[in-house]
């Protein structure tokens, strides 16, 4: 079978123009997956890099664990009295200076004034009961009380529960209650030193 | 069949057409996971560098502290919140307060079995035993043992107090104070290397230079002697 051959000069430009064209398309093609080639590997090459920079530093930490891990007994005794002197902390902070609230309480008593009940409910609140010699001790008593009331320096919510004649002895009786304003027990230091 | 085969003009399709194919494929299921992979290993690595770093300086820290004068702290510090109940102490301690101040003992209750939860105001977190004490004296003696409770080296906290003279003609106060003795029990391992040191604290310092300052009761007034050297004699 005879086979149309197109020999002019110009016909045989252009196949030789497409043929370039496609010589080029294929390299180029089998240039990007060698490129892959080269980046898929690059990067396994650089994942295995990391990863054996992690297990060297994981070494590292072991052994560096197991020299800290020798000095176990100290960092036990640190952190023990870390634990206990933040519970110390809470409990100072926490507590009520009783004893600085009775002595401004009796502070700001008089001759007259025989405190024969004290209590303290452990929310604050003192409750204060006696027997008034007069009426007019009992009310410097309370003035004195309300002043520090209005000073709001000692303290606050002061109320009178009772206060009546006594049956059994001479004079009057009262109640009192008040609210401290709060004394934390940060003075117990300075307290310790006169014992 | 094949006569119109030809391998070069196949080769020109199908190769870019693989290429296309493959270079579309590498992206979701290699490029990305291994960059992911890497990223990951990069923050591994950048985590494992900075607790390398914060187990070197925790072990200088660590060679810098004297065990010896830290040990003599704790020692301190476990007077004042032992890790126990330690009654038999807190016995001797309330007993000698009570003696100082000049009140007299009525009675003492004590739960030995019982365990505050640390669900009062006062304590804020951790274990207290908690007990209670009749004493009687005047008012000026009661000041007295509350400042003593309040200072002495085994912290005591006093909840509540309720005292009367009732219609005694001495006029001494009968208190029944409701008091609590805070204790902190330790865990059995306390080194832990993953963990980094507790900072130091200026206002923990000011905390133990204050237990230093306490005054220890718990120690027994006066040990006299009992007994007989020799019971057969």
């Amino acid at each position: 079978m005879a086979r149309d051959l197109n020999l002019l000069p110009e016909t045989l430009g252009q196949e030789t123009k497409a043929e370039e064209k496609k010589k080029f398309s294929t390299l180029l093609s089998l240039g990007v997956l060698l490129l892959a080639g080269v980046g898929v590997l690059f990067l396994f090459a650089f994942q295995m890099m990391k990863r054996n920079e992690l297990a060297n530093i994981n070494t590292s930490l072991d052994t560096k664990a197991k020299s800290v891990g020798e000095l176990n007994e100290v960092e036990g005794t640190v952190r023990a009295l870390d634990i206990k002197l933040n519970r110390l902390s809470q409990v100072f902070n926490s507590s009520i200076d009783n004893s600085k609230v009775l002595q401004d309480l009796t502070g700001l008593t008089n001759k007259d004034i025989t405190v024969t009940d004290v209590s303290f409910n452990g929310n604050s609140l003192f409750v204060v009961g006696g027997l008034a010699a007069s009426s007019q001790g009992f009310n410097d008593f309370l003035t004195n009380l309300l002043s520090k009331e209005t000073e709001n320096n000692l303290f606050k919510n002061i109320t009178l529960k009772s206060f009546s004649k006594s049956s059994d002895k001479d004079g009057y009786r009262f109640s009192l209650s008040m609210i401290p304003i709060v004394v934390k027990n940060a003075s117990a230091s300075a307290k310790a030193v006169s014992f | 069949m094949f006569k119109n085969f030809n391998l070069a003009k196949i080769s020109y399709v199908f190769i870019p057409t693989i290429t296309i194919i493959v270079v579309f494929l590498l992206v979701p299921f290699i490029f990305i996971p291994f960059w992911q992979k890497i990223g990951n290993l990069n923050k591994d690595i950048a985590e494992g560098n900075d607790r390398y770093n914060q187990m070197v300086s925790k072990e200088k820290k660590l060679k810098e502290i004297s065990a010896t004068e830290e040990r003599g702290k704790l020692v301190k510090v476990t007077v004042a919140l032992p890790s126990n109940k330690d009654i038999p102490s807190l016995i001797v301690g309330v007993k000698r307060m009570v003696q100082e101040s000049g009140m007299s003992l009525e009675s003492m209750q004590l739960n030995v079995g019982q365990v505050s939860a640390s669900s009062t105001a006062m304590v804020m977190s951790g274990s207290s035993f908690d007990f209670k004490v009749t004493l009687k004296g005047s008012l000026e003696q009661l000041q007295g043992f509350l400042n003593k409770a309040q200072s002495a080296k085994r912290v005591f906290i006093v909840k509540s107090f309720d005292g009367t003279s009732g219609n005694t003609s001495d006029n001494l106060l009968t208190v029944t104070l409701s008091m609590s003795a805070p204790y902190e029990s330790l865990p059995e391992s306390m080194g832990d290397a993953s963990l980094p040191l507790p900072q130091n604290n200026s206002a923990l310092d000011k905390v133990f230079s204050k237990v230093e300052k306490l005054v220890n009761y718990t120690l027994p007034v006066n040990p006299s002697q009992t007994g007989k050297d020799n019971p057969f004699e």
